[in-house]
């Protein structure tokens, strides 16, 4: 560039850079501030459907509490519909479902905790609604379709409660020996609160030659 | 101008000044590496900072709780171990994953519920109702903005919607509950034989010869324990009180120097009228309370009588029912602009208005009482005993010193000190480790006559205090090394021993081919016990029977069920020596009723609890195995 320009010269070059480029600048400018607007309004939007979500959660709590199973469904299905991405639309079919058990509607139970499983946007509530699934087509005498749940890939965590329900499941099909196995995994991982599970292990016994051989 | 920094601003010179601008660039931040003057921290959660202060104050927190828990006497090793530590950490690390989950998932918390929430925090209520003064009177003493608090609240409230709505949305299906009844009730129908060791000890044979073999080969089973005689000195405060010469001199001068503690202080009896000014006025109400103030006090002068007066317009509602009679005050009781009026005014006259703490007041004293003395006379004896005790505890710490430094330079004598400090030398007969009788039934003083020099190298010991007021040094004159007891003393030992011994091996082996036998016989426990003329019982038990010792319902509980074609007959041994043989005849399952399957009955709800925590307990282990934890374990070591 030539060193000797005056001041007059380089307000021409910047008046003709202008003239070249500002409605670049000028347009980025205002893109970015669009830009900007719109992720605040957009996260605002969220937070508030957020909000919104929990109070309808709070009062399909309510509607579970007095046992009206289709005003709780009608209150889920808007839950999974306008608010399908928070957390509540999860817990809201899990909460329909525990209803469902305490009517003994197991079918009922058994289709909301399958929306909780498949439509939930959270990995931990999915597994939440997996395993409650388990329990509800064990009482729908279907351990088939309990250890097919049982088999997919499950956190460390689970593991003495997946192996109780595998135990549950065997002991369903008459396997008792399969039932033995799990239980006995199960009381190995376990920690605390396993009366029950200690209480179904110790009633099958050891196994006997004469059961191995039937 | 700008012409001219561009000219001048080239080659090095730029390059200098861009330099120079860099370093606090580069050096931005670096506190937090290097540590000083950075924050410690216990763990990073996600790139979340957990702090040392934090931790700290979580700790202290937890150890408040453990001490409330134990009503002060907390097992040292609770509060201080590193156990504590841990779990505080894992609370802090679990509570850090949950609200940032609790974020990331989309929990959230409408403002509606964040009021609910607040209304019903119990402090800030009144009758059962919420209090908009009472909580901004709280949060302004706790000195905590209302915006920070709610803030709180909402954040707590966020983290503990995930726990709260799983243990809400957990269930126990039918069966499950039903099975898990018929398992705890469930009746056990048996038969056994009980061969107890005790049966055996009769006939069991022992010669001296195998005797004295056990006592070889177990001598260390039967020694007696190490003893030792020691000689001590011992300092005592209440010995010295007695000895302590007190003249009716210095008694006066003690009485003089404590006066405060025999003077009952001035007291007036007061009555007063109250305008209660509320916190919330603002200056012109002020205004008007004052001028009702000094209508009242206008009134006085009228000539009304103070205590009609108080009983109708003061707002102290306790004391106007009394013509606005407090009782007696001293200074200090009220306030001080209270105390400087009450303790300046004549009797019988009402004072002007002022103004405290509660609000304007006029008040009137109708009775004084001068400050007084007790006399001499009437405190000797205390003055006495307090001066004793008092000179006792200055010569005790003086001799103390005295006894240390002095058995110390002579650490082969007691001699020297006892000279020194006018003491007798007193000696203790035999005593243990563990036992001795007079000053050594003292632990303290057994733990200093064991240690290494004392006992071994007959040195003086340090000086120990028995207990508050009382110390000690001594010696070990004497030592009984530990040694094997005679065979004679100890034969009906070992023989006891044996016979236990060999009764239990005998009913293990007896037991054993018992039921070798009834496995092959075929025959049921009861037609084999008659043949070999032992005694049969039966029971029907549930698991939680009183009447059979524990290990055996639990071995019970555990037999497989009999059926048609095969039955249940075992054996086993107890703790106690005894070999059971058991037949399991009938495994009965309880009828369960409709009404134990509902979900109140208190079995139940322990099954729910237990499972919802199960379930708890997994979620929260997988979200912290799913978040990127560092660890600074020497920040809490």
């Amino acid at each position: 560039m030539n060193d000797y320009v005056t001041d007059e010269q380089r307000v021409e070059e910047l008046k003709k850079w202008w003239v070249e480029n500002g409605a670049y600048l000028l347009g980025g400018v205002i893109l970015g501030l669009a830009l900007l607007f719109g992720w605040n309004t957009w996260r605002n939007h969220q937070e508030s459907q957020r909000a919104a979500a929990y109070d309808l959660y709070t009062e399909l709590s309510a509607a579970v509490e007095e046992q009206s199973l289709e005003q709780a469904k009608t209150l889920v299905a808007k839950l999974q519909q306008d608010y399908g991405a928070t957390p509540y639309a999860a817990l809201g079919s899990m909460a329909l479902a525990k209803l469902a058990v305490k009517t003994t509607q197991y079918v009922e139970a058994e289709t909301a905790l399958t929306e909780a499983m498949t439509r939930g946007k959270q990995a931990e509530l999915q597994e939440v609604a997996r395993l409650r699934l388990v329990r509800v087509k064990l009482a729908l005498k279907k351990p088939d379709d309990a250890l097919e749940l049982l088999s997919a890939e499950w956190p460390v965590a689970y593991l003495s409660l997946t192996e109780e329900l595998k135990g549950d499941a065997y002991l369903q099909k008459g396997d008792r020996a399969a039932a033995r196995t799990a239980y006995d995994k199960a009381l190995l991982s376990a920690t605390s609160g396993i009366e029950f599970l200690r209480m179904k292990r110790d009633d099958l016994g050891e196994e006997t030659s004469t059961e191995a051989a039937s | 101008m700008l012409q001219s920094i561009r000219d001048k601003a080239t080659g090095w010179i730029a390059y200098i000044i861009v330099g120079l601008i860099s370093i606090p660039f580069l050096f931005w931040g670096i506190q937090s590496y290097l540590g000083a003057g950075g924050k410690r921290l216990v763990a990073e959660v996600n790139g979340e900072e957990i702090s040392i202060e934090e931790f700290q104050r979580a700790l202290q927190q937890q150890q408040q709780q453990l001490r409330e828990m134990f009503g002060g006497k907390v097992p040292a090793g609770l509060i201080e171990g590193p156990e504590i530590k841990q779990s505080v950490l894992d609370n802090l690390i679990r509570t850090e994953v949950l609200r940032q989950y609790s974020q990331k998932a989309g929990f959230r918390v409408s403002d509606a519920a964040i009021v609910e929430a607040i209304k019903n925090i119990p402090i800030f209520q009144e009758n059962g109702q919420f209090n908009a003064k009472k909580y901004a009177l709280i949060l302004a003493q706790q000195r905590m903005d209302k915006a920070a608090f709610e803030h709180q609240i909402r954040l707590e409230e966020q983290i503990n919607q995930l726990p709260r709505m799983l243990t809400a949305t957990d269930f126990l299906t039918a069966p499950d509950k039903q099975y898990y009844l018929s398992l705890k009730d469930q009746l056990r129908e048996f038969d056994y034989i009980a061969l107890l060791s005790e049966q055996f000890k009769a006939n069991i044979q022992l010669t001296d010869a195998e005797i004295a073999d056990y006592y070889q080969t177990h001598q260390d089973r039967f020694m007696t324990p190490e003893r030792v005689k020691a000689s001590y000195l011992i300092l005592d405060e209440s010995e010295l009180a007695k000895s302590v010469s007190i003249s009716d001199e210095e008694l006066h001068r003690f009485y003089e120097q404590s006066l405060d503690m025999y003077r009952t202080p001035e007291a007036r009896k007061v009555r007063r009228i109250l305008i209660k000014v509320p916190e919330t006025a603002n200056e012109q109400e002020k205004e008007a309370l004052k001028k009702k103030a000094e209508d009242i006090r206008t009134r006085l002068n009228a000539g009304e009588a103070f205590d009609t007066l108080a009983q109708s317009v003061s707002d102290d509602q306790l004391s106007a029912k009394q013509g606005g009679t407090l009782g007696w005050v001293q200074k200090g009781d009220f306030d001080p602009a209270f105390d400087a009026v009450v303790f300046s005014l004549p009797l019988g006259t009402p004072s002007e208005v002022f103004e405290d703490a509660q609000g304007y007041e006029i008040v009137e004293v109708t009775e004084l009482r001068e400050s007084e003395v007790k006399p001499f006379d009437a405190v000797r004896a205390q003055l006495e005993r307090d001066l004793r005790q008092r000179k006792a505890e200055k010569i005790l710490v003086e001799d103390s010193e005295q006894l240390l430094t002095l058995t110390y330079e002579n650490p082969d004598s007691l001699e020297p000190a006892a000279d020194a400090l006018g003491l007798e030398i007193q000696t203790t007969d035999w005593f243990t480790r563990g036992e001795g009788a007079g000053v050594a039934a003292n632990a303290a003083f057994r733990d200093a006559a064991f240690q290494g020099q004392v006992k071994n190298e007959g040195q003086n010991s340090d000086v120990i205090e028995l207990e508050p007021g009382k110390q000690l040094v001594l010696r070990v004159t004497e030592v009984a090394a530990a040694a094997p007891r005679p065979l004679d003393d100890v034969q009906d030992e070992i023989r006891a021993i044996l016979v236990e011994q060999r009764a239990r091996e005998q009913a293990t082996t007896q037991g054993e081919a018992l039921l070798q036998r009834l496995h092959e016989a075929q025959k049921s426990l009861a037609e084999s016990a008659q043949e070999e003329g032992l005694e049969i019982l039966s029971g029907k038990v549930k698991r939680n029977d009183a009447n059979l010792p524990k290990e055996a319902l639990d071995k019970l509980f555990k037999l497989r069920h009999p059926t048609a074609s095969s039955r249940m007959l075992t054996g086993f041994g107890l703790s106690d020596g005894s070999y059971w043989l058991v037949e399991l005849k009938q495994v009965e399952t309880p009828e369960i009723t409709a009404e134990q399957l509902g979900g109140e009955a208190q079995a139940i709800q322990a099954l729910a609890d237990s499972y919802a925590r199960r379930l708890l307990d997994a979620v929260y282990q997988v979200l912290v195995q799913r978040a990127e934890i560092k660890l600074y374990r020497e920040s809490i070591e």
